[in-house]
């Protein structure tokens, strides 16, 4: 990628006026220009530090929890990524180690302290983590996932950073007259940075609203229907109530729907957009009020803030300036920085790399595009058959239930061996595996290794599997004549999944 | 320039006002709306209250009864061994037993943290380990013998003293009497292991009572300051759980063995729980019957506030299939009688089918039951979305 180096970007182009186009951008049109065009860089430098204290935040969370030794270390098997069986969980309290290097690359990030090193420490630690597990997957560990990457591409540690102070002090030194060095707090980034952060967090929404619109949601306001009769026993009464009843669930239902769909819109209209941002920290806060989803409302209610203006957070400063002000009987006078020039960091000059810059952003949102359409590839409901259903934004939609029994039977003996998922999985991985036809498929091969083990030679595993999808009677998922220690993984839809 | 930031201040001031007053509204709105059809409370306090009083204490409380019937009958053994007061010991037993196994649907609280479990019913008993106890020289007081290993006390231990089981035919009865003229350390440590269970079923009785510890109120104040639970969903998975766990043991450890689905060549009669007063089957219908007397709320058939009065709210339709199954299970055991490891050999089929009816229990338990109050791990042990 051809994007500069922060500490290169120092002497990069300085462009004229403040968010206007850049010089050197006269001759270009399109949108090229408008990508490259140099914004404000505060919006994204704030984005960096909030990002950070949520990386740092999560990380020391699943420390205090528990969750690395319930999830990583516990468990004597765990479930694996199609060509991802290779990543395994460090040995013992090994595995707190990328949780440690996690927590520090957060605090870097937050200070901008070695940025790009950080950003990498933190991205390969975390992506390491959840590749280990894939009954362990969620939302918002991807979504986190992808902001990494997308991070790395990005030089925000131009302003607000010990990177930017150290790399202002270097040149400080080499040169005697200080008032050339660029200030700080006043670089612009291209275009494309904020709008790339803005398009990842919309494709989010946008597709959370497409995955409710289905029969579930709309004609039963399930699964909120199940969810909130189930928080409102624990509210006191007649709360508890009105929480469980029919009007709370559908409306609810079809709030969530409009708002998924619609929110990144309203957030990119200037003049809705306070309400907008309003309401996206409303219904962040009700779903993590009545709902245990960690961190989901904060991720997404803080990155919701690159849809201001990408002066946001000076404007944001000035205004509590001035209200201060207000009250003080104190003149503070208008700090000079907020009509400084800005200065133009991370952005190819040349043509011919900006066209690389395009090229690959719209290679990678074509394919997040995709991503959450590929279920229609395959027959039947992806919540049902969970084919096409990972890494497409189908959040909160689905409560599964499930029981499921493993059938080991020798060929040659007739010996047969019932095998519940819970006395070889431990509990989190049993219950996604009861539900999930993929993680059933694994389950199958793991006991017809340990049975190869053990001496048997080679034995025939059926899974007796019922579901329960959203409050629907249960009903066999699994064709249970079929061996799934003989099936293998594939790209194309599962034969043995039943409709 | 202030006056303008203080005007546009006020008016920022008035636009938000209007905007909560219409949010009151339209919540005030909405409120009187939905108060026309307002469900009943979902409040969980008086169903657990229901669970308790109605079903967990009762339990308990026929547990120390029987118990106690038990130590008294083992007395009377001992004072005078002879094969009347043998079949009244075997019969306290049995009923202890049944209790015991009724109780195993609500195996949480105090029990657990007890590990009730572990000194009333560990599966594997050690012949060996009894009778070397016996032959020794240590203490054989309740409180001693509580401290035994446990794959040499609870009922199991007991069953083996007082039933043939796979010795001699009246090997039981001949032992005590020879006991009684030998220092008597076997009816010391059949009153010691009894007295044991009389003294835990006592204590859980009393951690249960509203007079005692009162471990009821930690379900009744489920996410209402229970240290216990911290939410109303916690509280009804520890029931629904232990519920269903009991229907899977059922059709598990004692069915699934008998049909050897543990990848037995052959049956060994003496991995089948209570195998040797031959009440393994008797084991499978009184579990049974807890987990039901739980899913009614109530004992003998009787209903009261128990998980099903959650289901029948949200979903009548799994309340009716989970009775459905509930009743085939049962008339599939009832259907069977004998020692388990000979109706195995004599009625396949049966047994099969009862245990086919089981699992369609237990599957109707875990699959629409459990996603309907919420019992999943989806939002529970680690983060959902």
């Amino acid at each position: 990628m051809a994007v500069m180096s922060g500490a290169r970007a120092v002497q990069g182009v300085r462009a004229q006026g403040s968010d206007g186009p850049p010089a050197q951008a006269g001759a270009a049109t399109g949108v090229v220009a408008r990508l490259f065009a140099p914004v404000d860089a505060a919006s994204l430098l704030a984005f960096r530090v909030l990002f950070g204290v949520l990386a740092l935040f999560s990380a020391v969370r699943f420390v205090a929890l528990g969750w690395v030794d319930a999830l990583y270390i516990q468990p004597s098997f765990h479930f694996s990524y199609p060509g991802f069986a290779w990543v395994k969980p460090l040995p013992g309290a090994w595995m707190y180690a990328p949780f440690a290097v996690m927590i520090a690359a957060g605090a870097a990030i937050t200070l901008g302290w070695r940025y790009r090193w950080a950003v990498a420490a933190y991205g390969v630690s975390f992506l390491y983590v959840e590749l280990i597990d894939p009954s362990y997957y969620l939302n918002h560990y991807y979504f986190m996932s992808l902001m990494t990457f997308g991070l790395l591409w990005m030089p925000l540690a131009a302003g607000w950073s010990l990177d930017a102070r150290r790399a202002a002090l270097k040149q400080a030194s080499q040169t005697s007259q200080t008032s050339s060095a660029p200030k700080p707090s006043r670089v612009a980034l291209p275009a494309w940075m904020l709008w790339a952060l803005r398009a990842q967090v919309g494709l989010v929404y946008f597709f959370a609203g497409v995955a409710k619109l289905n029969p579930d949601w709309l004609l039963r306001a399930e699964p909120l229907r199940t969810w909130l009769s189930v928080v409102g026993m624990s509210w006191p009464s007649p709360l508890g109530g009105w929480l469980s009843s029919e009007v709370v669930a559908y409306g609810m239902s079809y709030a969530g729907a409009a708002f998924d769909l619609t929110i990144p819109f309203w957030l990119l209209w200037r003049r809705s957009r306070p309400w907008a941002y309003a309401a996206v920290v409303g219904f962040h806060a009700a779903t993590g009020a009545l709902f245990q989803i960690g961190v989901f409302p904060w991720v997404m209610a803080l990155s919701a803030l690159v849809f201001f203006p990408p002066s946001w957070p000076r404007d944001a400063a000035e205004a509590l300036r001035r209200g201060r002000a207000l009250t003080s009987t104190r003149r503070t006078p208008t700090p000079a920085l907020a009509h400084a020039p800005l200065t133009l960091i991370g952005a190819p000059t040349a043509a011919r790399p900006q066209r690389w810059v395009v090229a690959a952003l719209a290679a990678y949102f074509a394919l997040q595009a995709a991503l959450p359409l590929r279920h229609h590839l395959y027959p039947g409901e992806p919540l049902w058959t969970e084919e096409g259903f990972n890494y497409a934004w189908h959040v909160m939609v689905m409560e599964k239930g499930g029981h499921a029994d493993f059938w080991v039977r020798d060929p040659r003996t007739g010996q047969r061996w019932l095998i519940a998922p819970d006395s070889v999985l431990d509990p989190i991985q049993a219950k996604v595996a009861s539900t999930n036809p993929e993680l059933m498929r694994q389950l199958a091969h793991l006991l017809a290794a340990r049975f190869r083990a053990q001496g048997h030679g080679v034995v025939e595993v059926f899974a007796h599997a019922h579901v329960s999808l959203n409050g629907h009677p249960a009903r066999p998922i699994i064709d249970p004549r079929v061996d799934l220690a003989a099936q293998p993984w594939r790209w194309g839809p599962a034969p043995w999944i039943l409709p | 320039m202030m006056q303008r930031e203080l005007r546009l201040r006020g008016r920022a001031l008035r636009v938000a006002a209007c905007w909560v007053v219409a949010a009151a509204l339209a919540v005030a709105g909405m409120g009187s709306w939905v108060g026309c059809e307002a469900p009943a409370s979902q409040d969980s306090a008086p169903r657990m209250e229901g669970l308790v009083e109605g079903v967990i204490s009762p339990g308990y409380e026929a547990l120390a009864e029987s118990v106690g019937g038990l130590s008294q009958a083992s007395q009377a053994l001992c004072a005078g061994p002879d094969a009347q007061g043998l079949a009244a010991a075997q019969a306290t037993w049995s009923v202890a037993r049944a209790r015991w196994k009724e109780a195993d649907a609500f195996y949480f609280g105090p029990a657990k943290v007890a590990r009730a479990r572990v000194s009333f019913d560990w599966t594997t008993l050690s012949p060996e380990k009894v009778e070397a106890l016996i032959a020794g020289d240590g203490l054989l007081t309740a409180e001693a013998l509580a401290q035994a290993p446990a794959d040499a006390g609870g009922l199991l231990a007991v069953e083996y003293l007082l039933f043939d089981g796979d010795r001699a035919e009246g090997e039981a009865l001949a032992a005590f009497v020879r006991d009684s003229a030998g220092g008597g350390r076997r009816c010391g440590y059949l009153l010691g292991v009894v007295g044991a269970l009389d003294a835990q079923a006592a204590a859980i009785v009393t951690a249960w009572s509203p007079t005692g510890e009162d471990f009821g109120a930690e379900l009744t104040s489920a996410g209402k300051g229970s240290v216990a639970y911290a939410t109303a969903r916690e509280a009804v998975s520890e029931v629904v759980n232990s519920l269903i766990f009991t229907v899977e043991d059922a059709a598990n450890l004692y069915l699934g063995v008998a049909l050897r689905l543990d990848g037995a060549a052959t049956l060994d009669p003496t991995t089948l729980p209570s195998y040797r007063s031959g009440g393994s089957l008797e084991d499978v219908a009184a579990a049974l019957r807890g987990a039901y007397a739980v899913y009614i709320g109530g004992w003998q058939g009787r209903g009261g506030e128990g998980v099903s009065a959650w289901v029948v709210d949200r979903a009548p339709d799994v309340d009716a299939r989970i009775l459905l199954r509930f009743a085939q299970a049962q008339e599939a055991v009832a259907a069977l009688s004998g020692p388990l490891s000979e109706v195995v050999v004599k009625n396949p089929a049966g047994v099969q089918a009862a245990f086919d009816a089981i699992k369609a229990l237990q599957t109707a338990l875990e699959a629409d039951l459990s996603p309907l109050l919420g019992v999943s791990l989806t939002f529970n042990d680690n983060d959902g979305d």
